[in-house]
């Protein structure tokens, strides 16, 4: 039997990836003026720079009486030999892995709204696995010897444990920072290339000139360097997986109980990524407001990275039932005893529902639409949730103090040195944002040019060596 | 026959697709695997070769390969409800067909739920120590195997009722969830007012996302409950996770394969291999999933060398069983991460049915491997058990994928008020 039906097709508008009337111009001039004219940047660029330089500062004064007096200064102690150093080791790397999430897996998978704020994603994992690298080198005790990491040959039959996943995070994080260093520099060279033509200074002229290492803009330089970009991309996407599976491995492979559980290296990625997506946005809705960039980075790229931060913290959350589930049904005395501890009896339970509240309760706000363009709220969960995800590690490396016989047992707590070179990090890691944010496009204005309607001279997101659409 | 849809501003198209001779030859196919199952359990039965619990086990995993493929489907479904992405505009009518076949699962689920009471017979340890303490006469030695770790689980959690009883809230959740996604489809769809459509689609959303929390949590406890539980003292959190790699592997191999066989019909012309590409490139991460947890897995018990967990991956590299894990490494990651790595592959309609068909057979061997080497096969004797396997999922198969086509075949096999978003549809409309 035949049926007819008229049903009309209903269209949604899909939101504007650039606001505002922009052409080639004015999306040149908007972001290039930020690196080449100082009097771009006000006095939130200042208190952004001397404050992170404050922390620099702390920071060098803690490395330096670390060095003298050795890590005893920390409130490491057996069981808990880690401590704040593989906390925040884990958390930085964590951060760091939202950049190459955007750069590269969502180039691979064609979503425009990445564009605007994939260079300070990128510049933000750059600094975040500086930050992270420093605490094991400085936890190894002699930071000088940190090359004994790697195996060379030498005369004291010196070589690394390789069946330690400490040895396998030396060649998973040095690779990671390699590979995003030049992922974010390549991607980088058209757009210096672009500084270089539009300076009128000659010191700019010359140093942009030269980082954009003889650029052209010839058909050929658009070909090669669109390739090269997506074969560094297609590099990189696995790394985003090894690298946090990697860093889980530290834990998991140990028979540590709570620590050995196989859903760690799938857990932590996604906890990097959610962790990752909240600094994009701690670091993208001032910045926008700052340098009146909200054209560029609209409310719709903010809502789409509100979106995956949820749905990441959604998996996240999921990790955490998983854990207790496995825990109650294994029956194992240890694991299930374990749990109690952390969750309920154990003096750190409190830090379980602290994690539990900045992770799982306070981000369900995110479901509601109204919220995800409050930039306010948006920016306050965000920062709950970095919260949220150092308190996961802790979590994770304080159940060290409980651990199979009660004669193990110990408290741990952290010493104000150990806070003074956490809170360096964050001098490190700002003061070389803003730095960045001096002297470097912040937004990709290659790509955002190509990003522009036809008319307006742009591409309609297709790349510049595809050819008009 | 193709009924008659029209769709304003894209013209007369015919979406509805007559199915029914192919419906008669899956329905002959599964006649022919119950029959195959039914003959070789009889005869290996009533000659010894086999114990009855070998009977359920195979069924097990048969029926185990069919909730994958359904369940599969909701997570899909729901994901294209809540992200409303181009590329499920093409898969959503196979997913909601896929879904709709959820009723079959609590037929299919009927001798899996008597395998709990079977107790010496149930190839479940738990059921049968449940069975063992009811009948244990001694009050000293029940009270010490009621007081050991898996004495204790079995009286809390794994035992016979208590499985039923969550297996039956399991049903009505999700079964309830795929009712209401499948209903507000017809209302997002066939409604003519616009503004109730509308609305619909607002509700899709929000029903989606409670699809896919939904299917997460009961994934997990279906799957420690229906499979997990083989092994004694087993306990692995990155299991569920290999469950999902497989669920969502088999269903979107099997939506493919509707999509590639309707492309020269009611697909004609909307069906592009632009679109089969990113299909191919979506199945390559599945793949890839799968891989990274599984070996995730393997390498953490593995390293861990504790005795409860070890058996686990122990059974399956030991010999005899070896041979699957190289079929599984090879086939299903290598040859499939080699092959889909090429567009010319991926745009390849013929080269893509071959794989999304032996990506289908290999979640069906990842299924066997889960289920089959639990048991010590010098107790459950060295008869061709396998072809029960093959019987069962066959069997089951042939009925499912008769109610499947059926399902796809009463409505539109594609959502007509959004196939503008599709390549060619798009440039008419803007």
């Amino acid at each position: 039997m035949a049926t007819t039906a008229t049903i009309r097709p209903h269209v949604e508008p899909q939101p504007p990836a650039i606001g505002g009337n922009h052409n080639l111009t004015t999306v040149t001039e908007t972001i290039s003026r930020l690196s080449l004219d100082p009097k771009a940047h006000g006095k939130p660029w200042m208190i952004t720079f001397g404050l992170g330089t404050l922390g620099v500062l702390l920071f060098l004064y803690t490395v330096t009486y670390l060095i003298w007096m050795g890590p005893g200064i920390w409130g490491l102690n057996i069981p808990t030999a880690w401590g704040f150093a593989i906390i925040n080791f884990v958390w930085w790397i964590g951060i760091g892995h939202a950049g190459t999430l955007i750069s590269a897996i969502l180039l691979l998978v064609h979503q425009r709204w990445r564009t605007s704020i994939n260079r300070f994603a990128e510049a933000m994992t750059i600094f975040a696995v500086m930050c992270a690298g420093i605490f094991p080198l400085l936890h190894t005790g002699r930071p000088w010897l940190a090359y004994w990491l790697y195996p060379f040959p030498n005369n004291f039959a010196m070589w690394p444990q390789f069946r330690s996943p400490l040895a396998w995070d030396v060649f998973a994080v040095s690779t990671y920072f390699t590979v995003s260093l030049v992922f974010w520099y390549v991607g980088l060279i058209p757009d210096f290339a672009t500084l270089r033509d539009v300076a009128k200074n000659k010191l700019q002229k010359r140093i942009y000139g030269a980082l954009s290492l003889g650029w052209t803009g010839s058909a050929f330089n658009w070909r090669r360097y669109e390739k090269v970009y997506l074969i560094l991309a297609g590099i990189s996407t696995p790394l985003v997986f090894s690298v946090h599976s990697i860093v889980s491995f530290d834990f998991a492979v140990s028979i540590v109980p709570l620590w050995h559980a196989t859903i760690f290296p799938p857990f932590f990625v996604i906890g990097a990524i959610y962790s990752g997506f909240a600094m994009v946005l701690v670091l993208g809705i001032p910045m926008r407001k700052w340098y009146k960039l909200e054209d560029f980075i609209t409310d719709w790229h903010l809502d789409c990275s509100a979106k995956v931060m949820l749905a990441s913290g959604m998996m996240v959350s999921f990790g955490y039932l998983c854990e207790v589930w496995f825990a109650w049904y294994s029956h194992s005395a240890v694991e299930w005893e374990s749990t109690v501890l952390r969750v309920w009896s154990g003096p750190y339970a409190w830090s379980y529902w602290a994690l539990i509240a900045c992770n799982f309760v306070i981000p369900q706000v995110l479901w509601i639409k109204k919220m995800r363009y409050n930039m306010t709220v948006l920016f306050l969960i965000s920062i709950v949730v970095l919260i949220g995800m150092w308190f996961e590690r802790y979590v994770i490396v304080i159940t060290l103090t409980r651990e199979y016989l009660p004669s193990m047992w110990a408290r741990y707590a952290p010493t104000h040195h150990d806070w003074f070179i956490y809170i360096g990090t964050f001098g490190i890691f700002f003061s070389l944002f803003a730095l960045f944010v001096r002297f470097v496009p912040v937004i990709s204005i290659t790509e955002m040019r190509e990003l522009l309607p036809k008319h307006a001279g742009g591409q309609d997101g297709h790349a510049i060596a595809e050819g008009p659409p | 026959m193709a009924d008659h849809v029209s769709t304003e501003g894209h013209g007369a198209t015919d979406l509805k697709v007559d199915l029914s001779s192919y419906r008669t030859k899956a329905l002959l196919v599964g006649i022919g695997g119950l029959a195959l199952f039914g003959i070789a359990a009889g005869a290996m039965v009533a000659t010894n070769a086999i114990p009855t619990k070998q009977i359920f086990a195979s069924y097990s995993v048969g029926f185990m390969y069919w909730v994958a493929v359904t369940l599969g489907a909701l997570f899909f479904l729901s994901l294209q409800y809540l992200s409303g992405g181009k590329w499920g505009i093409l898969m959503r009518r196979p997913f909601e067909a896929a879904t709709r076949c959820f009723p079959l699962l609590i037929l299919f689920f009927i001798p899996v739920a008597g395998s709990f009471f079977a107790g010496k017979n149930s190839p479940y340890p738990w059921a049968e120590f449940y069975d063992h303490i009811q009948h244990e006469t001694n009050e000293e030695l029940k009270k010490e195997e009621l007081e050991s770790d898996y004495g204790r689980r079995v009286v809390e959690y794994s035992n016979p009722t208590f499985s039923l009883v969550r297996a039956i809230g399991i049903f009505v959740i999700l079964g309830g969830i795929i009712f209401v996604l499948n209903s507000t489809a017809r209302k997002a769809e066939e409604n003519p007012d616009e503004n109730a459509a509308a609305d619909a689609r607002a509700r899709q959303k929000v029903w989606g996302s409670w699809g896919i929390i939904l299917y997460a949590l009961c994934g997990m406890v279906l799957i420690t409950d229906w499979v997990m539980s083989y092994e004694k003292f087993f306990a692995s959190s990155m299991f569920p996770l290999i469950f999902h790699a497989n669920a969502m592997l088999s269903s979107f191999a099997l939506a493919l394969l509707v999509l590639i066989g309707l492309r020269n019909t009611a697909l004609k012309g909307i069906y592009h291999p632009s679109e089969q590409i990113h299909l191919g490139s979506f199945m390559l991460a599945m793949a890839l999933f799968w891989v990274y947890t599984t070996y995730s897995q393997f390498m953490l018990v593995w390293a861990g060398n504790l005795p409860e967990e070890l058996g686990y991956p122990l059974k399956r590299a030991s010999e005899g069983w070896k041979p699957i894990w190289y079929v599984l490494l090879g086939l299903r990651f290598f040859l499939a991460f080699g092959l889909l790595l090429f567009r010319e592959v991926k745009s390849n309609a013929k080269a893509m049915r071959i794989i999304s068909i032996g990506l289908m057979c290999m979640v069906g061997v990842d299924i066997f491997n889960w289920i089959e080497p639990t048991f010590d096969r010098s107790q459950m004797g060295y008869a061709p058990y396998w072809l029960l396997d093959i019987g069962a999922i066959v069997g089951l198969g042939g009925i499912w994928v008769w109610y499947f086509l059926g399902q796809l075949s009463k409505y539109p096999v594609l959502p007509v008020r959004e196939i503008y978003l599709l390549k060619g549809h798009h440039d008419e409309q803007h």
